[in-house]
Protein backbone atom coordinates (compact mmCIF):
# COMPACT_ATOMS: atom_id res chain seq x y z
CA UNK A 1 0.00 0.00 0.00
CA UNK A 2 0.74 3.60 -0.74
CA UNK A 3 0.25 6.94 -2.30
CA UNK A 4 0.45 7.16 -5.83
CA UNK A 5 3.85 7.29 -6.84
CA UNK A 6 5.78 6.27 -3.71
CA UNK A 7 7.47 3.65 -5.88
CA UNK A 8 5.58 0.46 -4.71
CA UNK A 9 5.98 -1.45 -8.79
CA UNK A 10 9.27 -0.31 -8.53
CA UNK A 11 9.81 -1.52 -5.14
CA UNK A 12 8.39 -4.98 -6.15
CA UNK A 13 10.64 -4.98 -9.54
CA UNK A 14 13.97 -4.72 -7.32
CA UNK A 15 12.67 -7.58 -4.69
CA UNK A 16 11.94 -10.41 -7.62
CA UNK A 17 16.16 -9.18 -8.24
CA UNK A 18 16.99 -8.94 -4.53
CA UNK A 19 15.06 -12.80 -3.80
CA UNK A 20 15.66 -14.74 -7.26
CA UNK A 21 15.09 -17.66 -5.25
CA UNK A 22 11.73 -16.97 -3.82
CA UNK A 23 8.32 -17.94 -5.96
CA UNK A 24 6.79 -14.37 -5.56
CA UNK A 25 3.53 -13.68 -7.29
CA UNK A 26 1.04 -10.56 -7.38
CA UNK A 27 -1.97 -8.76 -8.19
CA UNK A 28 -1.69 -4.80 -9.16
CA UNK A 29 -4.79 -2.57 -8.53
CA UNK A 30 -5.40 0.58 -10.39
CA UNK A 31 -8.26 2.46 -12.04
CA UNK A 32 -6.92 1.76 -15.28
CA UNK A 33 -4.47 0.43 -17.29
CA UNK A 34 -2.33 -2.97 -17.00
CA UNK A 35 1.15 -1.03 -16.35
CA UNK A 36 1.96 -2.10 -13.73
CA UNK A 37 1.17 -5.71 -13.25
CA UNK A 38 3.13 -5.94 -16.82
CA UNK A 39 5.80 -4.27 -15.27
CA UNK A 40 6.09 -6.93 -12.79
CA UNK A 41 5.74 -10.07 -15.13
CA UNK A 42 8.66 -9.03 -17.14
CA UNK A 43 10.47 -8.58 -14.42
CA UNK A 44 9.69 -12.70 -13.42
CA UNK A 45 6.58 -12.10 -10.87
CA UNK A 46 3.38 -13.96 -12.51
CA UNK A 47 1.15 -11.18 -12.12
CA UNK A 48 -2.71 -10.08 -13.01
CA UNK A 49 -4.58 -6.58 -12.79
CA UNK A 50 -7.42 -5.82 -11.07
CA UNK A 51 -8.62 -2.43 -13.18
CA UNK A 52 -11.31 -0.82 -10.28
CA UNK A 53 -12.60 2.06 -13.37
CA UNK A 54 -13.73 4.47 -10.47
CA UNK A 55 -13.01 2.34 -6.81
CA UNK A 56 -10.24 3.89 -4.70
CA UNK A 57 -9.27 0.32 -3.37
CA UNK A 58 -9.21 -3.27 -3.91
CA UNK A 59 -11.65 -5.63 -1.99
CA UNK A 60 -11.31 -9.07 -0.95
CA UNK A 61 -13.46 -10.27 -3.99
CA UNK A 62 -11.47 -8.66 -6.25
CA UNK A 63 -8.18 -10.52 -4.89
CA UNK A 64 -10.01 -13.49 -4.91
CA UNK A 65 -11.07 -12.75 -8.71
CA UNK A 66 -7.41 -12.60 -9.63
CA UNK A 67 -5.82 -15.55 -7.63
CA UNK A 68 -8.41 -18.30 -9.93
CA UNK A 69 -7.04 -16.20 -12.78
CA UNK A 70 -3.09 -16.87 -12.00
CA UNK A 71 -1.39 -20.12 -12.30
CA UNK A 72 -2.11 -22.69 -9.71
CA UNK A 73 1.72 -22.93 -9.15
CA UNK A 74 2.15 -22.00 -4.91
CA UNK A 75 4.00 -18.55 -4.05
CA UNK A 76 6.21 -18.21 -1.40
CA UNK A 77 5.03 -14.26 -1.12
CA UNK A 78 2.00 -13.03 -3.12
CA UNK A 79 2.28 -9.07 -3.16
CA UNK A 80 -1.41 -7.86 -3.46
CA UNK A 81 0.06 -3.99 -4.68
CA UNK A 82 -3.15 -1.65 -3.74
CA UNK A 83 -4.55 1.56 -5.57
CA UNK A 84 -2.40 4.05 -4.91
CA UNK A 85 -4.19 5.61 -1.66
CA UNK A 86 -3.45 6.40 2.00
CA UNK A 87 -7.24 6.20 2.60
CA UNK A 88 -9.66 2.99 1.90
CA UNK A 89 -6.88 0.79 1.76
CA UNK A 90 -6.42 0.47 5.29
CA UNK A 91 -9.91 -0.62 6.55
CA UNK A 92 -10.12 -3.40 3.46
CA UNK A 93 -9.22 -6.82 4.49
CA UNK A 94 -7.61 -8.62 1.50
CA UNK A 95 -6.85 -11.76 3.36
CA UNK A 96 -3.45 -10.75 3.70
CA UNK A 97 -0.71 -11.98 6.52
CA UNK A 98 0.94 -9.18 6.46
CA UNK A 99 0.63 -5.24 5.91
CA UNK A 100 3.62 -2.96 4.27
CA UNK A 101 3.42 0.35 3.48
CA UNK A 102 5.61 2.30 0.79
CA UNK A 103 6.25 5.98 2.09
CA UNK A 104 8.60 7.87 -0.05
CA UNK A 105 11.04 10.59 1.01
CA UNK A 106 9.62 13.07 -1.09
CA UNK A 107 6.23 13.10 0.32
CA UNK A 108 6.25 15.28 3.41
CA UNK A 109 7.71 13.79 6.93
CA UNK A 110 4.26 14.18 8.40
CA UNK A 111 2.42 11.68 6.07
CA UNK A 112 1.81 9.42 8.98
CA UNK A 113 0.33 11.94 11.43
CA UNK A 114 -1.84 12.94 8.45
CA UNK A 115 -3.16 9.25 7.35
CA UNK A 116 -2.94 7.45 10.77
CA UNK A 117 -5.12 5.12 9.89
CA UNK A 118 -2.90 3.09 7.14
CA UNK A 119 0.33 3.86 9.54
CA UNK A 120 -1.48 1.96 12.47
CA UNK A 121 -2.73 -0.83 10.46
CA UNK A 122 0.82 -1.09 8.77
CA UNK A 123 3.50 -4.12 10.18
CA UNK A 124 6.37 -2.45 8.00
CA UNK A 125 6.66 0.94 6.66
CA UNK A 126 9.33 0.89 3.71
CA UNK A 127 10.64 4.46 2.87
CA UNK A 128 11.62 4.70 -0.42
CA UNK A 129 13.53 6.26 -2.90
CA UNK A 130 16.14 7.10 -0.03
CA UNK A 131 18.74 7.53 -2.60
CA UNK A 132 17.34 11.00 -3.44
CA UNK A 133 18.28 11.69 0.02
CA UNK A 134 21.36 13.49 -0.48
CA UNK A 135 19.37 16.01 -3.12
CA UNK A 136 16.53 16.77 -0.32
CA UNK A 137 18.55 18.75 2.56
CA UNK A 138 15.40 19.56 4.13
CA UNK A 139 14.00 16.23 4.43
CA UNK A 140 14.92 13.92 7.81
CA UNK A 141 14.32 10.46 7.81
CA UNK A 142 14.71 10.52 11.72
CA UNK A 143 11.60 13.08 11.64
CA UNK A 144 9.75 10.80 9.60
CA UNK A 145 10.40 8.47 11.87
CA UNK A 146 8.84 10.27 14.78
CA UNK A 147 5.93 10.59 13.14
CA UNK A 148 5.58 7.27 12.50
CA UNK A 149 6.44 6.56 16.51
CA UNK A 150 3.50 8.84 17.14
CA UNK A 151 0.74 6.55 15.44
CA UNK A 152 1.60 3.71 14.92
CA UNK A 153 1.91 0.60 17.77
CA UNK A 154 4.68 -1.28 16.48
CA UNK A 155 6.52 1.73 14.25
CA UNK A 156 9.33 -0.10 12.24
CA UNK A 157 10.57 1.49 9.35
CA UNK A 158 13.50 0.41 6.86
CA UNK A 159 14.93 2.52 4.49
CA UNK A 160 15.07 1.10 0.77
CA UNK A 161 16.17 2.09 -2.57
CA UNK A 162 15.00 0.32 -5.72
CA UNK A 163 16.99 2.03 -7.95
CA UNK A 164 20.64 1.44 -5.76
CA UNK A 165 19.09 -1.86 -4.33
CA UNK A 166 20.06 0.13 -0.26
CA UNK A 167 17.73 -1.77 2.20
CA UNK A 168 16.65 -4.43 -0.18
CA UNK A 169 18.35 -7.19 1.97
CA UNK A 170 16.81 -5.95 5.23
CA UNK A 171 13.63 -6.46 3.36
CA UNK A 172 14.30 -9.20 1.75
CA UNK A 173 15.23 -10.82 5.35
CA UNK A 174 11.73 -9.63 6.83
CA UNK A 175 9.62 -11.17 4.14
CA UNK A 176 11.29 -14.50 5.07
CA UNK A 177 10.84 -14.01 8.66
CA UNK A 178 7.36 -13.14 8.19
CA UNK A 179 6.94 -16.66 6.29
CA UNK A 180 8.70 -18.77 8.28
CA UNK A 181 6.19 -17.27 11.76
CA UNK A 182 3.53 -17.98 9.36
CA UNK A 183 4.39 -21.54 9.02
CA UNK A 184 5.39 -21.88 12.61
CA UNK A 185 1.90 -20.11 13.71
CA UNK A 186 0.11 -22.56 11.19
CA UNK A 187 2.07 -25.69 12.22
CA UNK A 188 0.76 -24.86 16.26
CA UNK A 189 -2.60 -24.94 15.31
CA UNK A 190 -2.66 -27.56 13.00
CA UNK A 191 -1.20 -29.55 16.22
CA UNK A 192 -4.10 -27.98 18.47
CA UNK A 193 -6.58 -29.35 16.26
CA UNK B 1 -21.60 12.02 10.29
CA UNK B 2 -18.79 9.98 8.10
CA UNK B 3 -16.22 9.40 10.93
CA UNK B 4 -14.36 5.97 8.74
CA UNK B 5 -12.50 8.53 6.42
CA UNK B 6 -11.96 11.04 8.63
CA UNK B 7 -13.84 14.02 5.97
CA UNK B 8 -16.50 14.41 9.00
CA UNK B 9 -18.67 15.37 6.37
CA UNK B 10 -22.48 15.59 8.57
CA UNK B 11 -24.73 14.72 5.25
CA UNK B 12 -23.07 11.29 5.17
CA UNK B 13 -25.18 8.98 7.46
CA UNK B 14 -24.42 5.50 6.07
CA UNK B 15 -22.15 3.69 8.42
CA UNK B 16 -24.78 0.71 8.81
CA UNK B 17 -24.34 0.22 4.71
CA UNK B 18 -20.60 0.79 5.29
CA UNK B 19 -20.67 -1.67 8.08
CA UNK B 20 -22.27 -4.56 5.79
CA UNK B 21 -20.02 -3.96 2.82
CA UNK B 22 -17.31 -4.53 5.29
CA UNK B 23 -18.93 -7.35 6.96
CA UNK B 24 -19.01 -9.09 3.64
CA UNK B 25 -15.61 -8.01 2.65
CA UNK B 26 -14.08 -9.64 5.86
CA UNK B 27 -16.06 -13.00 4.76
CA UNK B 28 -14.45 -12.86 1.51
CA UNK B 29 -11.14 -12.01 2.87
CA UNK B 30 -11.22 -14.87 5.58
CA UNK B 31 -11.71 -17.34 2.51
CA UNK B 32 -8.38 -15.99 0.52
CA UNK B 33 -6.10 -15.68 3.96
CA UNK B 34 -7.49 -19.59 4.21
CA UNK B 35 -6.42 -20.27 0.51
CA UNK B 36 -2.51 -17.79 1.13
CA UNK B 37 -2.27 -20.49 4.47
CA UNK B 38 -3.38 -23.64 2.94
CA UNK B 39 -0.29 -22.97 0.49
CA UNK B 40 2.17 -21.89 2.84
CA UNK B 41 2.02 -18.48 1.14
CA UNK B 42 2.84 -15.05 2.70
CA UNK B 43 -0.05 -12.78 1.39
CA UNK B 44 1.24 -8.94 1.53
CA UNK B 45 0.14 -5.61 0.73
Amino acid sequence: MGSPGSGKTALLEATRRAAPDLRLGAVSGDLATDHDARRLAAAGTPSRTVTTGSACHLDAAMVHHALHDLPAAAFDVFFIENVGNLVCPAIYDLGQGASVVALSVTEGEDKPQKYPPMFRAADLVLLTKVDLLPHLPGVDPGRIRAALAAVAPRPRMLMVSAATGEGLDAWVAWLRERRAELARLLCVAAVRN
Amino acid sequence: MCDVCGCGDPQIVSVDVHERILAANDRTAAHDRAHFEAEGTLAST
